[in-house]
């Protein structure tokens, strides 16, 4: 099968999109003026008269739907030049979200720490402030409870 | 009800609708608001029908002005009266001076001559089924001697034509007695207006059918009262006809012009087209690809 045969065999879109956007150009990168030949029509670009942005010729969704097409073929290399990534490119250039990366925690993982050496400082002083607010006879009963609890010879 | 400039905008259009034409369950409630608005000379006694359900024939009415009939109902109970005209709004009799009658006040605009006071007293519209026709029949005790009867319903049958009203008018008989004809009142009678034609004028044949195959008008003549070549009966729009009817063309904006201008000037920038070079790169492209798919 010849070349030309080949290219006869790809869908209308796309053969139709090449007949209006042959590869031998080099499109442009980045957006120009809307009479020029290097056009390109993945971009918005800048009438020289009014000095206005027209929309890209071709939307997002139809260059998309282009590029998967030409990539079955394997000829999406000569479409003009996009800002969109696909498939491995895509993958490969992904930027994790910082949530991800760096998760912040719920509000009890946040202070769990600051807690619990509060908690700990506390229960250190607990009869110190037990007995500030109860006065003297918590005093005597924790000092006799002591005394019970002391281990002796007898 | 209306306003002054509903003919002008639609604003409030749906309300008075509403109130023009109001669903069933609200008919009381908006009757009883139109009635309060009315004052109380223009106020009818008893409910205005509906125009669908407003008396047009004499079967519908049973009795015309001239008809004696009896009161069965109120105040005036027994009394005889005339019949003066119908009242068309709520399908009433407006009765002679025996009638009911109700004594309003009047604004002056619409005082009558003579009148030197406020108050006025005005008849009283009565319903069909408050009054009976009083008729007199033949008495069967006294021979040669008629008797003044009231009659409970009336009934229609057949035709005839009646020259004081000057049309067919149905026979009226007492119900259940076919046999008493009830005849109709005489009708007012009206001066003729001076535009009016006389009777005997009218009637007066001045045509007669000579033959039903031969053309009473000359066969010449049809042109001075047809126009063959009429516009109308030509069914073809000439030139003139076409640039009345059509609207001329609307002179471009100059923001049009420079467009077209520029779409002229882009036509003539020579466009990059798909050299068989280009199909022959994008075709190795493909048989690469293919090639690699097969391979693998």
């Amino acid at each position: 099968m010849s070349s030309k045969q080949l290219f006869d065999l790809l869908p209308s879109q796309l053969k139709n999109f090449f007949k209006s956007y042959p590869p031998s150009i080099q499109y442009a990168t980045k957006p120009t003026s809307t009479h020029a030949i290097n056009a390109n029509p993945f971009l918005p670009n800048k009438h020289p008269v009014t000095n206005r942005y027209h929309d890209p010729k071709y939307s997002l969704r139809r260059m998309s739907d282009l590029y998967k097409m030409a990539s079955l073929y394997g000829v999406q290399d000569l479409l003009p030049p996009r800002n969109k990534m696909f498939f491995e490119e895509k993958y490969d250039n992904k930027k994790m979200m910082k949530g991800v990366l760096m998760p912040k925690g719920h509000k009890h993982e946040l202070v769990h720490d600051e807690k619990m050496a509060k908690m700990a400082e506390a229960i250190k002083n607990a009869d110190k402030y037990i007995m500030e607010v109860k006065g003297s006879k918590y005093k005597r009963r924790i000092e006799r409870k002591q005394e019970e609890q002391r281990t002796t010879w007898f | 009800m209306s306003t002054g400039y509903s003919h002008l905008t639609k604003v409030g259009a749906r309300i008075l609708n509403r109130l023009n034409n109001p669903p069933e369950h609200l008919k009381p409630f908006v009757s009883k608001y139109t009635k309060r608005s009315v004052p109380e000379f223009l106020r009818p006694e008893i409910d205005e029908v509906d125009p669908k359900d407003a008396f047009e024939t004499e079967k519908q009415w049973k009795y015309m002005p001239g008809d004696r009939v009896v009161i069965t109902r109120g105040k005036q109970r027994g009394n005889i009266c005339v019949v003066k005209q119908h009242d068309r709004i709520t399908n009433g009799f407006i009765l002679d001076e025996n009638g009911p009658t109700k004594t309003v006040p009047v604004p002056k605009q619409f005082w009558l001559e003579g009148q030197k006071t406020h108050m006025l007293t005005v008849p009283v519209a009565l319903k069909q089924e408050d009054v009976k026709l009083v008729a007199d029949v033949d008495d069967p005790q006294n021979p040669g001697h008629t008797k003044t009867v009231a009659v409970r319903d009336v009934t229609f049958s057949g035709s005839y034509y009646d020259p004081d009203y000057k049309k067919m008018m149905p026979y009226r008989q007492v119900s259940g007695e076919t046999d008493l004809v009830i005849p109709w009142p005489k009708p007012e009678q009206h001066e003729d207006g001076e535009l009016a034609t006389d009777a005997m004028v009218a009637r007066e044949q001045t045509f007669w059918v000579e033959s039903l195959a031969k053309n009473p008008i000359p066969e010449a003549a049809f042109l001075t009262i047809r126009n063959p070549h009429s516009k109308f009966r030509r069914g073809k729009l000439t030139t003139k006809d076409i640039s009345k009817l059509v609207a001329p063309p609307m002179p471009l904006s100059d923001v049009k012009k420079a467009r077209l201008a520029e779409r002229e000037q882009l036509a003539q920038i020579p466009r990059p087209t798909l050299t068989e070079e280009d199909k022959n790169l994008i075709g190795d492209k493909i048989y690469e690809h293919l090639k690699e798919y097969v391979g693998r």
